[in-house]
């Protein structure tokens, strides 16, 4: 009998392991707000304008900087490879692209990808993990940067460091420096009916002190996204106000 | 008695018919859950890279004519140079091959005869174009990743951020129009495979290594087929071209999951970082994709 008990107390202690350890493996991570999906821009402006207006808040020698890179974008004379041969535009600049893009979710592999149309971009946003080391940031600097991230409630949180040097912060030449970090802040609003990105910009090199942008998309489940061919005819941007479409 | 056995049998009968079409729907029905099943392609959240080297290979047990070969190197052979052999001996296509209707064959020769002659051979995806359908499947040393929902699967090519999206369980748009990667559906099979079927795709860059061209009826049907180990993907596919081709015909690559350090993951590589052409002479090179102004 003791030993029936001794035996019924292994089993109980063996199965509170395995299924105590089954349930670790097994526990679904917490559900992810669906942010899935299409999404695109009704408004395009070149210029990135900070929540409630103005200027971002230049250093005097980076607004110098930022007036002769617009007066370049007005010749087409800026070396801006983005436009010319199509490299990644960076964050925050292709979050003003006039440009579809989409959000894909993948909670099994713990990654959240955005894949812009404009110059077929692919932005990996890795969750709950924390961003490389400084180090791999500074020896491994990406256009778009090293994207970590997490979800508070129904907003995806991304932070992102580690850009190279060779982008512009918008379409009217805003430059930045390697030091550039950015938090998005990415949600649905209006029940749905829209996504919210507000990006905060941090860069001591360039600014006197860190702001906010904010940019709106619709969901689009109706069009589908298309490759995107360098100097080529591409989709009708007629529907995006503000936009002057060249070719 | 006799009526008692005969009850008795006709239960029996009834049992065994019933339980063996109990049974027999029971098997239905798991084979047709295995064959739904969704294979699992992401790799253990890592990537795949291509083996071996960057040209199709004959489907084992294949004895017709088959994807376009190495003149020199016949038979696959040419991947076994090495990479410092490959690197430095340049791909001459074996025209001699029949599913070549006569324009492309002459096509292909003029493009051999220029490069016997120390001509630099065009690779769509060394200056920058979309590397299209299958040819995208040749990238070597890239990771590529797959993004699995119900209703999409995504695959991704580091070389240059590709992307190529796949519908699921949809048939074929009534006009799907032309592009580099045209329009993909797919499904599952045997709980292993992923079958995509791609038109739509337009008559730019060649189909692989050996710039065989290829017109717009292309039509090409992949088989991602997951290794019983989840550690390698064999991709065979037929590709069928009534303008390029005088029959469809099947090819084969494998890939296998990424291995540390750098090719376990996924980082931004951008072709156009490459701009100067590696070094050759720029005349010699077809051009880059470029603007000459902004599209907005």
């Amino acid at each position: 009998m003791m030993l029936a008990h001794r035996r019924l107390g292994q089993f109980a202690v063996s199965a509170l392991v395995v299924f105590g350890a089954a349930s670790s493996v097994t526990a679904a991570p917490a559900a992810w707000p669906d942010l899935s999906g299409i999404y695109w821009t009704s408004t395009y402006s070149p210029k990135i304008v900070p929540v409630g207006g103005g200027d971002p808040p230049y250093k005097p020698e980076a607004m110098a900087e930022y007036r002769k890179n617009a007066e370049a974008v007005k010749t087409f004379s800026l070396d801006d490879k983005a436009r010319k041969v199509c490299t990644p535009d960076g964050i925050p600049r292709v979050l003003e692209s006039p440009y579809p893009f989409e959000i894909v979710q993948s909670p099994n592999r713990g990654e959240v990808h955005i894949l812009y149309e404009l110059n077929h971009v692919i932005r990996l946003v890795t969750i709950d993990k924390p961003l490389p080391p400084a180090d791999e940031l500074e020896t491994f600097p990406f256009y778009s940067g090293h994207s970590a991230g997490h979800f508070e409630g129904d907003t995806l949180v991304i932070e992102t460091a580690g850009f190279n040097e060779r982008t512009f912060l918008d379409n009217s030449g805003a430059p930045h420096t390697d030091q550039l970090r950015t938090v998005e802040r990415i949600r649905k609003i209006n029940g749905g009916k829209e996504l919210e990105d507000i990006v905060t910009i941090h860069d001591p090199g360039v600014f006197t002190k860190d702001w906010s942008a904010r940019f709106v998309y619709q969901p689009r489940p109706d069009i589908r996204m298309m490759d995107y061919v360098c100097g080529e005819k591409h989709r009708d941007l007629s529907a995006v106000k503000g936009v002057v479409q060249r070719r | 008695m006799n009526r008692r056995i005969a009850i008795s049998a006709g239960v029996l009968a009834g049992f065994l018919l019933g339980g063996g079409l109990l049974w027999g729907q029971t098997q239905t029905a798991r084979a047709a859950a295995q064959n739904e099943a969704i294979p699992d392609l992401s790799s253990s959240g890592r990537t795949w890279v291509l083996i071996k080297g960057t040209q199709y290979y004959k489907v084992p047990g294949d004895t017709g004519p088959g994807p376009i070969d190495d003149k020199n190197y016949p038979n696959g052979k040419f991947a076994e140079l090495g990479g410092g052999g490959a690197r430095t001996v340049n791909r001459i296509a074996d025209t001699s091959n029949p599913i070549l209707k006569p324009w492309a064959k002459k096509l292909m020769d003029i493009a051999n005869e220029r490069v016997e002659k120390g001509g630099i051979p065009f690779v769509d995806a060394s200056r920058c174009w979309l590397a299209g359908v299958p040819s995208l499947l040749l990238f070597p040393g890239e990771a590529m990743v797959f993004l699995q929902t119900p209703k999409e699967v995504w695959l991704l090519s580091k070389r240059d951020s590709q992307v190529r999206r796949i519908f699921m369980n949809v048939p074929h748009s009534n006009n799907p129009g032309y592009s580099m990667t045209g329009e993909s559906v797919g499904h599952y099979e045997n709980g292993d495979t992923l079958v995509v079927d791609t038109i739509g795709l337009d008559d730019k860059g060649p189909l692989d290594r050996y710039r065989t061209p290829h017109t717009k009826l292309l039509h090409v049907v992949e088989r991602f087929k997951l290794a019983k180990d989840r550690k390698s993907i064999e991709i065979t596919f037929t590709v069928e071209d009534p303008g390029a081709f005088t029959m469809p015909w099947r090819g084969k690559v494998d890939w296998r999951a990424g291995t540390p350090p750098r090719s376990d993951h996924w980082e931004e590589d951008i072709c156009a970082d490459n701009g100067d052409g590696y070094g050759f002479d720029p005349d010699q090179l077809v051009p880059a994709p470029h603007a000459d102004r902004p599209d907005f």
